[in-house]
């Protein structure tokens, strides 16, 4: 869980994504009011981001959780199961 | 970071984000219909539709002619036309030149054959906007939402000094949901928040600009307007107005490149009792968003004036677009949305965050009833 242990720059591993997000984010949104065409694009990729980057995160839980499942003890699949191991 | 500074962060996170969420929600919720009026008011058939979709568009003035015939008794106050739907011309006619905006009645005309096509902002989508603008509590409802909004920029900047002491440990997005429920609720409140913050601050910020409107409008008329009107001070309102096809015609001779998007009559709140204001845009999507006022005299169609907006009035018309997500077609409305939603995650988790919070430090009850909720 938790990060690699780089000490040198702490700064950056905490907000390094999120400013890079909200750097795209502020240029998608001013792309499309600048350049119609070509800015709309932008817009629809870097605006969309956020709503990417938590889609990824939820999908990635929910196929963690199904892993941990997967590697469920004895007793745990006895439990939700009733079979005897 | 010391204890005592996060605790402070932590108290101005906690109290502004309290006081604005319930607003901050009415908000979310009415602004996701909100992003696709124009396609919920097509299906419930309050969209007007064009009649002919080809052919010579019709003159101003007899678009006007049969505004006023649709309204026998009430004045024209504007004539506006949408970039988006070449096909219609608006009318906003009311009792008086300067009467109250709610009474108004805005009606879209065929451009080509002048024929009423219905009226506009009308059905269950003016319910939601009125209550998304100002709770239906006119100018200081809209106020009080913009010094919420101002609260909600608050709590986005205090969350961002939070993320720090809460996630220094912790790899980018991690969840710990497995920990227990606040824990990863926790998690993505802050993930969810960091992501979205540019977006929000952007919506929020132009949503408070944006309730200042009429303030900005006042202070323009006060200001600019009353200078480029002085020269005419004490002239009496138009006895008989000039024809709108010569004041299209000179407001465009003024203003070359530009298209028409909207005309104010005389005495209306857009321009002095004697004149005509043409506002012109241009034809990109940030130049369609800034418009120059061309004032024309009342009676003879001279063109009086012509100045650029001042600053703040641009960028009250530049933040316009920013807070409705309606300038990048349909994928960035449903993104627009998408956001929103998020955004009520944000704040309905901040919500539970803090309801949780109080009950694990409330002392248990005689029967321990209270687990502890581990963190």
């Amino acid at each position: 869980m938790h990060g690699p242990p780089d000490r040198s720059r702490p700064w950056l591993r905490v907000f390094g994504v999120p400013l890079l997000q909200g750097v795209l984010t502020t240029i998608g949104l001013l792309a499309a009011l600048i350049w119609a065409d070509i800015g709309k694009y932008i817009a629809w990729v870097t605006v969309g981001a956020p709503v990417a980057i938590v889609c990824w995160v939820w999908l990635r839980r929910r196929l963690e959780k199904r892993r941990q499942k997967g590697r469920a003890s004895p007793q745990w699949i006895s439990r939700h199961t009733g079979l005897e191991l | 970071m010391k204890a005592r500074t996060v605790r402070i962060w932590s108290a101005v996170h906690t109290w502004t984000s309290l006081i604005s969420s319930l607003f901050l929600f009415l908000l979310c919720l009415t602004g996701l219909p909100l992003i696709f009026h124009h396609e919920i008011d097509e299906l419930l058939g309050y969209a007007p539709q064009p009649e002919v979709h080809a052919g010579e568009k019709a003159t101003t003035q007899r678009i006007a002619n049969s505004a006023l015939a649709a309204d026998p008794g009430r004045v024209l106050q504007y004539i506006s036309w949408d970039k988006d739907e070449p096909g219609i011309v608006f009318a906003f006619t009311n009792s008086a030149p300067n009467g109250e905006p709610d009474k108004a009645t805005v009606r879209a005309f065929d451009a080509v054959t002048t024929k009423v096509l219905g009226p506009v902002g009308v059905g269950p989508m003016l319910i939601v906007l009125k209550l998304h603008v100002d709770m239906f509590a006119g100018q200081p409802g809209k106020l009080f939402l913009g010094g919420m909004g101002l609260l909600f920029a608050l709590a986005i900047v205090s969350g961002v000094v939070l993320y720090w002491p809460f996630t220094r440990r912790l790899r980018f997005a991690t969840i710990r949901d497995s920990a227990s429920r606040r824990v990863g609720w926790l998690d993505w409140h802050n993930l969810i928040g960091v992501v979205t913050i540019a977006w929000a601050l952007v919506v929020g910020l132009t949503g408070v600009v944006n309730t200042w409107a009429e303030l900005m409008l006042n202070q323009w008329k006060a200001n600019e307007l009353a200078v480029m009107v002085a020269p005419f001070a004490g002239k009496p309102p138009p006895t008989h107005l000039a024809s709108l096809d010569v004041i299209v015609d000179r407001a465009k001779e003024t203003a070359p490149g530009m298209d028409m998007a909207f005309i104010a009559f005389p005495g209306t709140p857009f321009t002095s009792s004697h004149h005509f204001a043409v506002f012109m845009r241009g034809d990109t999507p940030l130049t369609a968003r800034l418009l120059k006022p061309v004032l024309l005299d009342g009676e003879t169609g001279e063109v009086a004036d012509s100045r650029a907006l001042p600053v703040y009035l641009q960028a009250l018309l530049i933040s316009q677009p920013l807070h409705f997500g309606d300038y990048g077609g349909m994928p960035l409305k449903i993104i627009w949305a998408a956001l929103d939603v998020l955004t009520m995650i944000v704040i309905g988790s901040g919500l539970y965050l803090w309801v949780a919070g109080r009950r694990k430090r409330a002392p248990a009850g005689p029967y321990g009833a209270r687990a502890a909720v581990p963190s």
